[in-house]
């Protein structure tokens, strides 16, 4: 669990982040949003310490951070950034060891540590005797988060880690960390200026706007009671309701009425499931039924729900 | 036979030939040069000039890298960027001061002998190593430095492991520069006092004998030749993270 009680980071007169508190229970994913200056890598930086607030506190699981060793603490959290800062003059195995070496883990678990890592991330194993410059840049961050999670940390703190990247292997790379996160629990505080990768990835979203906390809680709360008119424009403004239709799936609102045609998966969102029906100009798509049983079907009224 | 065609191969032998076999060369020097006598420079061996100069070399070019290397993470560190604009400024200044007038400002203050030749081979030899020091810690990226420490290095592990090895081949290129104007700088040190490889050079060039001053020359200009090849080597070795392959 981290607790952010009144944190505040002020350079001269300027306040970069003002009074922000908020809470994420342990295994939450959650996104800090906000447009650029608007304070979430300071929020951010100051979790493991890169920047010491001027004044507020940050508790990790009730302990007050700015009372731990910085290196101590810093190993039990993990970072990738969005320009993954890879050591180029390790190779990729000793790249993703760091922590565990730092932390004098025997050489045998070091090893395993990075072949499991190697395999979560979908890497080729042969890949820990590459260097850096080697690797793609979907690779690379790959390696990146790895290294994050190399030992094993209660936290993973991630900076746009997929901001450099094309719109495939960030896609990719989202599912992936989605993945890992379902399989591992961590608890991750994850900046973005993208809102539909928040709305994708996160249980809970933090929207930032100069420095300041203008609301907090689950993505389907911000979209349908947003705090007030920045809000709603930053979560979409005319497409709020198609970013809400994304968060759903068709599983939720099949009928069992057949309709001929090919069938779309349950697991679908409501927002493909609309561009299904446009393109197939139908107001009424085929949904495959859930382990063997009967297709069903979605209609257009069931989108509003 | 790739092997054949690397310089170094031909360069040390030669080096070592010209050290020991200076005497077999006397008919050429006689021939070329009838009227000096004993036409090979005689007064002292070559090899003992060339181990007195390697060791001026080597002392002062291990005291500037020390003292250079040091200059150059004390600048970069947190605590010490203030002493940056002054160092970077009085690298630049000194390095468009000749070698020689380094040497001869040196007597002036430190007298004659092999003492004051070290010590403005040291002062020189520093100027380069801190530039490219600088240079060379300088050139570590943020984002680098930054996951460093935020994986938890502490700041000695991360300029022992990551900023030191990063900026290896860059410093390496301002020892080399360092040693390379040391070795030709050193036998000026012989009009000071110093017994170098410039005695031959100097005593030739005082006594109207061009064929000593050839012979100095030679010796000189083959041991500055086979440093440079023999840096390029490490250099090449550095740099093997960062070839493509």
């Amino acid at each position: 669990m981290i607790e952010l009680d009144r944190l505040t980071k002020t350079y001269g007169a300027r306040a970069s982040v003002s009074d922000v508190s908020f809470t994420v229970e342990k295994g939450v994913f959650c996104a800090i949003v906000g447009s650029s200056g608007s304070g979430k890598s300071t929020t951010l930086r100051m979790i493991n310490r890169l920047i010491e607030p001027s004044a507020g506190s940050i508790r990790i699981n009730g302990e007050n951070i700015a009372t731990l060793p910085v290196e101590g603490l810093r190993r039990r959290i993990g970072y990738a950034i969005q320009s993954v800062g890879l050591f180029p003059h390790w190779d990729v195995a000793d790249n993703i060891a760091t922590v565990p070496r730092l932390l004098k883990w025997p050489e045998e678990r070091v090893q395993q540590r990075v072949d499991e890592l190697l395999a979560m991330l979908q890497l080729d194993p042969a890949m820990g005797g590459k260097f850096p410059h080697q690797l793609s840049g979907g690779q690379q961050q790959r390696i990146g988060v790895a290294r994050a999670l190399a030992a094993d940390p209660e936290v993973l703190l991630m900076d746009e880690p997929f901001g450099a990247l094309d719109p495939i292997t960030r896609e990719a790379l989202r599912a992936e960390l989605s993945r890992i996160h379902r399989s591992t629990g961590k608890t991750i505080l994850f900046v973005t200026h993208d809102i539909d990768e928040a709305l994708q990835l996160a249980d809970v979203i933090a929207l930032l706007r100069d420095g300041k906390l203008v609301q907090f809680g689950p993505p389907i709360e911000l979209l349908t009671q947003p705090a007030d008119d920045f809000v709603r424009d930053f979560m979409g403004g005319g497409t709020l309701g198609l970013k809400l239709l994304a968060l759903r799936q068709v599983g939720e609102r099949v009928s069992p009425e057949p309709v001929p045609g090919e069938p779309i998966a349950p697991e679908t969102t409501l927002a493909e499931a609309l561009s299904q029906m446009v393109l197939r100009r139908t107001s009424r798509l085929p949904v495959r039924g859930t382990t063997g049983g009967a297709n069903g079907s979605i209609g257009l009224s069931d989108l509003i729900g | 036979m790739r092997w054949l065609r690397d310089p170094l191969l031909w360069l040390l032998p030669l080096l070592l030939f010209l050290l020991l076999g200076m005497p077999l060369l006397r008919p050429i020097f006689a021939a070329a040069f009838p009227t000096t006598t004993p036409p090979v420079y005689a007064d002292d061996s070559f090899f003992a000039l060339f181990l007195f100069h390697a060791e001026y070399v080597v002392l002062s070019s291990l005291a500037a890298a020390i003292i250079g290397v040091g200059l150059g993470i004390v600048a970069t560190r947190e605590w010490g960027t203030e002493f940056r604009p002054l160092l970077e400024a009085l690298a630049t200044i000194g390095q468009t001061f000749p070698p020689v007038a380094v040497l001869a400002l040196a007597v002036p203050a430190f007298g004659y002998g092999p003492v004051p030749t070290m010590i403005a081979l040291t002062l020189y030899g520093i100027l380069p190593i801190l530039k490219n020091t600088l240079a060379g810690l300088g050139s570590v990226p943020v984002a680098v430095r930054e996951a460093g420490e935020a994986m938890g290095l502490t700041r000695f592990q991360l300029l022992r492991d990551v900023e030191l090895p990063l900026a290896a081949p860059t410093i390496l290129a301002g020892i080399r520069i360092s040693v390379i104007i040391n070795i030709g700088t050193a036998a000026i040190g012989s009009t000071v006092g110093a017994v170098t490889l410039g005695n031959p050079i100097i005593g030739g060039l005082v006594n109207g004998k061009v064929a000593y001053v050839l012979q100095g020359a030679l010796v000189v200009g083959v041991f500055a030749i086979a440093t440079d090849l023999l840096f390029e080597r490490l250099d090449r070795r550095l740099r093997r993270f960062a070839t493509r392959d």
